[in-house]
C-alpha cells in the first residue's frame, strides 16, 4: 500500500526525464583509481534508471574520503560528522518518509566510530540504503588502521602491522536481529556493483551493501589478487539476488545461493577463503520501523483537540 | 492500644457527648498564608499517592500548591531505614506557591526512621507537628523497639510536637493489610487538619483508582473517612489556608509534563531521546500521548544518535527536539556544533541535574549553563534560554520552536530537576492554532538563490528543505560558503563565522530589558535564572519587610543576554547572583580574589558587563530554600546597607 | 442487520487505504495552512501575527516590532489568491473531518452502480480539486471554468495518473440485480479499491469479467478474503455476495501466470436459470462458465510452473491469454 502523501504536487504532471548528467554535481576529486569513482557512477546510473527526482533524493554521509560522496551528487546531501550518517538518515527518513535516503559510509565511519549506530540501524530496518565503501584503511587522514584492515597490515598508527584480526562487517550485519538485506559487491566489477545496488534499492527495508574497494594511495595491493585472478572470487547467484549472467565468462566460480537462507548466508560470510559477492540475505517480511511506528496525520486543529483532552486529565 | 495525645487546644471540659461515641474535640483553627506538610514512608507504602491526591484536592479548592517528591537515596532499600524515606512535600498557600519553602510545619510519617531522615536533613521546623505511626513503639521485635527509643532520643533536641497515631490498629478494622491502606488514612488526617473537602478527596481517590475495581475505590474512601474520623476525635487543631481567589480553570502537572505538552502545542511532532534522569519523564508522557497526536518519539540507541536523529528530522522538515540532562548534553556536543554550522533549527531541552559525571541524577543543580553556552568546541553561536516556572516550561517550547526556525538556530532550554519533579497548578492555557508549526515550505527554490544566502547585515537566510525543487545542495559541517561549497579560503571562513554570529546579535536586538522585581534601585540586586525564581523572590520579599533595600532580577535569555543589564546593575550598590552551582567563597583555604571560582551566571555576567558581581551559590542536591537565600542576602548586604 | 456488519468488515478491510487517503488530505491541509500562515495577508500586522506564533512567553521578553522585519517573508498573496487558497483549505479540512461516511454509499434498488461509486469518488476527489485550486492560485493560473465545481465534485474522469494512485477507496452497498460490473472496469486504475456489499440475490460469478492481470478481484461470502485487497498494490475490487455464489480470489501479487494468481475455492454446480432484474440467466451462466473455464485451466499449468521453477519465469502464459480472450468475448 502506498503511504500518505501531499496532494498538492499531484496536479502538475511531472514529465521530466532525468539523464545521468542531471545527477552529476561537482567533479569528483578522489584520487585517480579510487574505488569511490566507480560507486559514484553506478549510483548515478541507478538513479537514472529509477528516474529518482533529484529534489526527493538525499545522500547522507559521515566523514572520510567516501563521505564526500554527496557533494558529487546533484541531489540533496548531508555531509555530517564522523560515524553519524545513520542517525541523521534515520531522522530524515522517519520525518520525511517520502524521501529516498542513501547513506554512504567508509569503514572507519560505519564499522568503527559509528558501530553502535550501524547495529541499531540494521535493527530498526528503515526503508533506506546504506553503502559501506570499504577500502580497509583510513584514507582521508592518511593511512591509519581501520577495523577492517587485514591483520598485519602496516599503517601509521600500527607500524608494526595491525594487531588484531580484521572485523568482518558481513558477519556482524547478518548477526543483528532484524537484518533484512545484506549484500557484498566490488567496485572493480561495475556490472555486479550496479546490479547489487539496484537490488538493494528495490528492497523494502534497510539494505546494507558492502562495497569492496581499492585505495590506490595507501593499500594499492589490497585486492590485487582478486582483480588479477577472477578465480579467487565466488559469485552468489540467484534470481532473487544478483544473477550476473554477463559475468559467466570471467567469474566461473558461482554458487546458487537462496538469499532467504540466513544460515547459508552466515556460513558464506564467515568463510574468508574466498571473496564472495552477491546478495547474501534478503527478507522483506522483517518489520520495518516506519511501518511499526506509523501514525495517521492530523491537522493543527485536531492536534490541539488531542492536547485539550490531555489538559482535561490534568485539570483542577 | 491506648493513645495518649499531647493535644493542645483540646478543651475537654466542653464535651457534651454520650458515653458510646468518642466526642469530637473542639477544633482550634489557625489561619496561615503558607503551610508545608510532608508525607513520608518506606517506598511502596503509598505516601506519594496520598500526596498527589492531597495536592490535587488543595489545588481544586483554590490554594496555591507546590508538590515535590522526596526520593529515597536507594532504589530498593530495606524497610525502616532513613535512606528509604520516600514521599512528598506539599506547600500550600493562599497565593500561588512558587517553591518548596524552607521547612515543614506538619509531618505525617509511617515510621520513626523515615522521620529521622527528614530530621537529619533539617527538613522540619523546630515546632513542627509530627503525626507518627506508633505501632513500632511496642513492636514485638526488641530491636525495633530500641530503634524507636533511639530515634526519639535523637530528635528530642528539636521541639517537635509528636502525636502518636495508631494507624495500623485503626486500619486493621477495615483492611487485612494496612500497609496498602494507611496512605488513605493519612489523607483523612490531613483533610481534617487542612479542612479539605472530603467529597473532593473521594472523587480524586476514585480518579486515582479508575483503572481498578470499584471495590478498591470504596475501601480507600472508607479509609479516608476513618482517618478523618480519628482526627476529629483526637486532634482538635487545624490550619485555615484561604484560596488564592483565582477562579480560572487550572492544570496541575510537573515541569516535564509541561515541556511535553508545550512541544505538542508548538507543533513539534518529532522528538528523539535516550533515557536519562531527570529528563526521561518527558518521553514517558509523549510515549503515550504522541500516539493520539500523530507524533514520533524515537528512542535512539544513545545520546549522540538522539541528537543526530533530531537534526536529520529537523533538516528534512519542521523543527524537531531532543531532551536530555548534563551527561547527555556532553555527548551531544559535536552534533550541536554541526547543527550550528549547518544552521539547522533544533530545540534541545536540558533538564539539569547534579554533576559532574553521573553526579546526582535525581537532584537539582544549575551547573550546565557554561557547557550549554560554550560547550561546543569551535565557535558555535546559538540561543540558550531558561525557564523559571512549570508554566514557563509549557510556553517556552512554543517560543523556542519559533526562534529556532526563524533564525535557523539551535535553541537550548535549561530547566532542572526541581521543575521536572515539582508539581504545581497554573492557569489552563487557551490553545492557539498559530502556535502549531505548519509543514515547511517546499515550494521550488527560485534560480540563483543559494542555501546560505546570508543577508550581509543580519546573517539571515532561507532554509532549503529536501523536496524543494531547485534547492539541491549538500549540507556540510566543513567550512562552507553561501553555496554550501566547502571553502577554506580566509575570507569565506571569516565571513561565514560573522554571519552565524550576527544572527545572535540580531536576535539579541529584539530582546527587551528584563524587569526588576522591586524598586529599580537600592543596595543589593539579587540576580537569578531558572527554577530559583520563586525562592529568590520570596527571600527578597522577607528582606524588604525587614527594611532592606533589596530587589531581584531574573534572567530568561542567557545567551545572547538580555539587554540593559549594565544600566540596571549601575543602580544598585551591589549585584549578587544566587545559583545552584558551585562557587568558591572568599575565606576558604587558598581561595583568593584572584583564583576564586564564581557561580556560572556570575561568570557570564562579569564577562559580558565587566561589572564586579558577587555570587552566593550552593550545591546541596536540593532546591534553594527562601530562608537560606534570605540569610545570604543579609550576610551579603553591602556596607552601609541597612541590616 | 447483517448488511451493517458486512459494511463494517468492508471498512475494516479498507482501513489502511482510507487512512492513507485521509492522512494525505490532512498533510495537504496542513501544507495549505502553511502557505496561508507564511503569507502575511494584505493588511495583517506582522507583529500581531508574531505575537500569536510566539505565544505568551514572548510577552515582555521579545520586542515584536523589532523581530517582525526579520521573520517577515516577502511572499505576499493578493486578496483574491488568498481567498482562492482559503476556500480550497476549507474543503480539505472538511474532508478530513468527514470520517468513514465519505467512502460509503448505497445504490438504490434499480439504481446505477457506476453512478454510486463515481459519486463517492467525485466527492472525495474534491481533495484533488482543492489541491489543484491551490496550485492554480499560487501559480496564477486562471481557474478552470470548473474551478468552483471542482471543490464540489471532482470525478475520476478528471483525475490524472498521480491522483489516481492516491484514490479514495469506496464501499458500496448494492442490490444483486444491480450488480453490473462491466461499467466499473474502467474505474479500476491507479490504486482504486472498491468493495461491493451485495444485498439480495446475486448472479453466481458477476466479477469474473473484471479479472485482468493487474487488478485484484475478490468474490466471496467470507469477509476474511477481503484481506487480499490490502496485499496487492494497484486497483482492486471485492464483492461480498450471498452464500451459494462462486468464491475466488485473483491476486496479482501471487505470481506471473493466471494459474498462480487465481484461486477458485467454490464453484456452484447448478446453472443459473432465472433472470435477475435485467441480468439474463444466459449472461449469468456465461459468467459462471468463464470462471469454470479459468478454474479448470489452473491445475495443469500450475504443475508446469512448479516444474519450471528455477529457470526463470514461464515464457508464455497461455492461461492468461485465454482469460483475456474470454473476457474480450464477454464484453457487452
Amino acid at each position: 500500500m502506498s503511504s500518505a502523501c501531499s496532494l498538492l504536487h499531484l496536479a502538475e504532471e511531472d514529465d521530466r526525464v532525468f539523464s545521468m548528467g542531471d545527477y552529476e554535481a561537482a567533479l569528483a576529486r578522489w584520487c585517480p583509481g579510487c574505488g569511490d569513482h566507480s560507486v559514484l557512477t553506478a549510483v548515478q546510473r541507478l538513479l537514472t534508471e529509477e528516474q529518482l527526482k533529484p529534489e526527493d533524493t538525499v545522500f547522507v554521509s559521515g566523514i572520510g574520503c567516501s563521505s564526500r560522496f554527496p557533494h558529487y551528487m546533484k541531489t540533496y546531501g548531508f555531509h555530517g560528522i564522523h560515524g553519524r550518517a545513520l542517525p541523521v538518515s534515520t531522522g530524515i527518513k522517519l520525518h520525511r518518509p517520502d524521501l529516498e535516503v542513501f547513506a554512504v559510509m567508509g569503514d572507519g565511519d560505519c564499522v568503527s566510530i559509528g558501530a553502535g549506530h550501524w547495529i541499531h540501524a540494521i535493527r530498526y530496518n528503515i526503508d533506506m540504503m546504506a553503502m559501506l565503501l570499504d577500502n580497509n584503511i583510513y584514507g582521508l587522514t592518511k593511512m591509519q588502521t581501520s577495523p577492517t584492515t587485514p591483520q598485519g597490515t602496516k599503517s601509521n598508527t600500527q607500524p608494526q602491522g595491525s594487531w588484531l584480526p580484521s572485523m568482518n562487517p558481513l558477519e556482524a550485519t547478518l548477526g543483528v536481529t532484524n537484518a533484512s538485506f545484506v549484500a557484498q559487491t566490488a567496485e572493480w566489477i561495475p556490472s555486479h556493483l550496479f546490479a547489487t545496488l539496484k537490488e538493494a534499492y528495490k528492497h523494502k527495508g534497510f539494505s546494507f551493501v558492502r562495497v569492496l574497494q581499492r585505495c590506490p594511495a595507501y593499500l594499492p595491493k589490497l585486492f590485487e589478487d582478486a582483480i588479477t585472478d577472477p578465480e579467487t572470487i565466488e559469485l552468489l547467484v540467484h534470481p532473487d539476488g544478483v544473477e550476473a549472467n554477463d559475468l559467466e565468462g570471467i567469474y566461473k566460480a558461482r554458487v546458487y545461493h537462496d538469499p532467504t537462507d540466513i544460515d547459508a548466508a552466515r556460513r558464506y560470510a564467515e568463510d574468508q577463503s574466498k571473496v564472495r559477492i552477491g546478495v547474501f540475505f534478503r527478507d522483506e517480511s522483517r518489520p520495518r520501523y516506519e511501518e511499526t511506528r506509523h501514525l495517521p496525520t492530523l491537522t493543527a486543529d485536531e492536534k490541539l483537540a488531542v492536547l485539550e483532552e490531555e489538559f482535561d486529565r490534568y485539570a483542577v | 492500644m491506648e493513645t495518649k495525645l499531647p493535644v493542645a487546644g483540646a478543651d475537654v471540659s466542653e464535651e457534651t457527648v454520650s458515653e458510646e461515641a468518642i466526642p469530637p474535640l473542639e477544633k482550634k483553627v489557625t489561619p496561615q498564608k503558607l503551610n508545608t506538610v510532608e508525607i513520608v514512608s518506606d517506598p511502596g507504602e503509598g505516601a506519594q499517592k496520598c500526596a498527589q491526591i492531597f495536592g490535587s484536592v488543595s489545588a481544586k479548592m483554590g490554594n496555591g500548591v507546590w508538590t515535590v517528591e522526596i526520593i529515597p537515596a536507594e532504589i530498593q532499600p530495606p524497610p525502616r531505614i532513613p535512606a528509604g524515606a520516600s514521599g512528598n512535600r506539599i506547600r500550600l498557600g493562599s497565593s500561588p506557591v512558587t517553591n518548596w519553602g524552607d521547612r515543614a510545619n506538619v509531618v505525617v510519617a509511617l515510621n520513626e526512621q523515615v522521620l529521622l531522615a527528614r530530621h537529619r536533613l533539617n527538613a522540619l521546623e523546630d515546632d513542627a507537628i509530627v503525626l507518627l505511626e506508633n505501632m513500632w513503639k511496642d513492636h514485638k521485635d526488641e530491636d525495633i523497639r530500641q530503634q524507636w527509643v533511639d530515634a526519639m532520643e535523637e530528635i528530642s533536641d528539636a521541639n517537635y510536637r509528636i502525636i502518636e497515631v495508631p494507624m495500623e490498629e485503626e486500619c486493621l478494622t477495615i483492611v487485612d493489610n494496612p500497609q496498602r491502606g494507611k496512605n488513605m488514612f493519612m489523607l483523612g488526617l490531613l483533610c481534617y487538619i487542612y479542612d479539605r473537602d472530603l467529597e473532593l478527596a473521594a472523587g480524586q481517590i476514585a480518579h486515582a483508582f479508575r483503572k481498578k475495581a470499584q471495590k478498591i475505590t470504596d475501601v480507600n474512601v472508607e479509609l479516608l473517612h476513618l482517618g478523618f474520623k480519628w482526627a476529629t476525635e483526637n486532634l482538635g487543631f487545624g490550619f485555615q489556608i484561604d484560596p488564592t481567589g483565582d477562579e480560572r480553570p487550572h492544570l496541575v502537572m510537573n515541569g516535564n509534563e509541561a515541556i511535553a505538552m508545550g512541544a505538542q502545542a508548538s507543533g513539534m511532532d518529532f522528538m528523539a531521546m535516550y533515557p536519562i534522569t531527570p529528563a526521561t519523564s518527558v518521553s514517558h508522557h509523549l510515549g503515550e500521548t504522541f500516539l493520539n497526536y500523530g507524533g514520533m518519539l524515537h528512542q535512539a540507541e544513545d545520546e549522540i544518535a538522539a541528537a543526530g536523529v533530531a537534526i536529520g528530522a529537523s533538516w528534512a522538515g519542521k523543527c524537531a527536539f531532543t531532551v536530555t540532562s548534563g551527561p547527555g548534553l556532553a555527548l551531544k556536543t559535536e552534533f550541536l556544533g554541526l547543527a550550528v554550522m549547518t544552521e539547522t533549527p533544533l530545540v534541545v531541552v536540558d533538564v539539569q541535574r547534579g554533576g559532574p559525571s553521573t553526579g546526582l541524577p535525581t537532584k537539582v543543580e544549575q551547573s550546565d549553563l557554561l557547557a550549554a553556552i560554550w560547550g561546543q568546541p569551535g565557535d558555535a553561536p546559538h540561543v540558550v534560554m531558561s525557564v523559571a516556572t512549570i508554566e514557563e516550561c509549557f510556553y517556552a517550547m512554543i517560543t523556542a520552536r519559533k526562534i529556532a526556525e526563524a533564525f535557523r538556530a539551535v535553541v537550548i532550554i535549561l530547566t532542572d530537576a526541581n521543575l521536572a519533579t515539582g508539581v504545581s497548578p497554573f492557569p489552563r492555557p487557551s490553545l492557539d492554532p498559530s502556535w502549531v508549526a505548519p509543514p515547511p515550505d517546499l515550494s521550488p527554490v527560485p534560480e540563483g538563490l543559494r542555501p546560505y544566502d546570508w543577508d550581509p547585515e543580519t546573517g539571515m537566510s532561507r532554509r532549503f528543505i529536501p523536496g524543494s525543487p531547485g534547492g539541491m545542495h549538500t549540507l556540510t559541517g566543513l567550512a562552507h560558503d553561501e553555496g554550501s561549497k566547502v571553502a577554506y579560503t580566509t575570507d569565506v571562513v571569516q565571513r561565514s563565522m560573522n554571519m552565524r554570529s550576527r544572527k545572535m546579535a540580531v536576535f539579541q536586538s529584539t530582546l527587551q530589558p528584563p524587569k526588576v522585581n522591586g524598586p529599580g534601585e537600592g543596595d543589593l540586586l539579587v540576580v537569578g535564572w531558572g527554577s530559583t525564581k520563586g525562592a529568590i523572590e520570596e527571600a527578597v520579599e522577607r528582606a524588604k519587610e525587614e527594611g532592606l533595600k533589596v530587589s531581584s532580577l531574573h534572567l530568561t535569555f542567557l545567551s545572547p543576554l538580555e539587554p540593559g543589564l549594565k544600566e540596571i546593575f549601575s543602580r544598585f550598590k551591589k549585584v549578587l547572583t544566587v545559583e545552584i552551582n558551585y562557587s568558591d567563597e572568599l575565606g576558604q583555604p587558598y581561595v583568593t580574589e584572584e583564583n576564586r571560582r564564581y557561580g556560572q551566571l556570575a561568570i557570564v555576567l562579569r564577562a559580558q558587563t565587566l561589572w564586579n558581581i558577587d555570587c552566593w551559590t550552593k550545591v546541596l542536591g536540593e532546591p534553594l530554600k527562601p530562608g537560606d537565600i534570605h540569610d545570604a542576602i543579609r550576610q551579603k548586604m553591602p556596607e552601609g546597607g541597612a541590616s | 442487520m447483517p448488511s451493517d456488519e458486512r459494511i463494517t468488515q468492508a471498512l475494516e478491510a479498507l482501513g489502511g487505504a482510507m487512512e492513507t487517503f485521509v492522512s494525505s488530505v490532512a498533510m495537504s491541509a496542513e501544507e495549505v495552512r502553511g502557505i496561508l500562515e507564511r503569507d502575511q495577508g494584505a493588511d495583517a500586522k506582522p507583529e500581531e501575527k508574531l505575537a500569536h506564533e510566539l505565544g505568551p512567553f514572548a510577552a515582555g521578553r521579545i520586542d515584536l516590532d523589532r523581530l517582525a522585519p526579520f521573520v517577515d517573508t516577502d511572499k505576499k498573496l493578493d486578496d483574491e489568491t488568498r481567498d482562492r487558497i482559503k476556500k480550497a483549505y476549507e474543503v480539505l479540512v472538511d474532508l478530513k473531518k468527514a470520517g468513514e461516511d465519505l467512502f460509503c454509499t448505497k445504490v438504490d434498488v434499480d439504481g446505477y452502480l457506476r453512478g454510486g461509486i463515481v459519486g463517492v469518488m467525485a466527492k472525495a476527489g474534491t481533495a484533488f480539486g482543492a489541491a489543484r485550486c491551490v496550485e492554480w492560485a499560487l501559480h496564477d493560473i486562471a481557474p478552470m471554468d470548473t474551478a468552483k465545481d471542482v471543490l464540489e465534485s471532482f470525478p475520476p474522469t478528471l483525475w490524472n495518473s498521480a491522483e489516481k494512485s492516491c484514490s479514495p477507496p469506496v464501499v458500496v452497498e448494492v442490490d444483486g440485480q444491480d450488480l453490473k460490473v462491466g461499467s466499473i472496469g474502467e474505474l479500476m486504475s491507479g490504486n482504486q479499491k472498491i468493495v461491493l456489499v451485495v444485498n439480495g440475490k446475486a448472479a453466481p460469478a458477476p466479477l469474473v469479467r473484471l479479472i485482468t492481470p493487474g487488478v485484484t478481484v475478490v468474490q466471496t461470502d467470507d469477509p476474511a478474503d477481503l484481506a487480499a485487497l490490502g496485499v496487492n498494490d494497484g486497483p482492486g475490487v471485492a464483492a461480498i455476495l450471498p452464500e451459494g455464489c462462486a468464491k475466488f480470489i485473483h491476486s496479482p501479487a501471487a505470481g506471473e501466470s493466471l494459474a498462480e494468481r487465481l484461486t477458485v475455492s467454490f464453484l456452484p454446480e447448478t446453472e443459473p436459470n432465472r433472470p435477475l432484474g435485467s441480468i439474463t440467466a444466459f449472461q449469468q451462466a456465461e459468467e459462471l462458465k468463464q470462471l469454470a473455464g479459468l478454474a479448470a485451466a489452473q491445475t495443469p499449468v500450475s504443475g508446469e510452473a512448479v516444474a519450471s521453477n528455477g529457470d526463470g519465469p514461464p515464457a508464455m502464459d497461455e492461461v492468461g491469454q485465454l482469460a483475456s480472450w474470454l473476457i474480450h468475448q464477454s464484453k457487452d
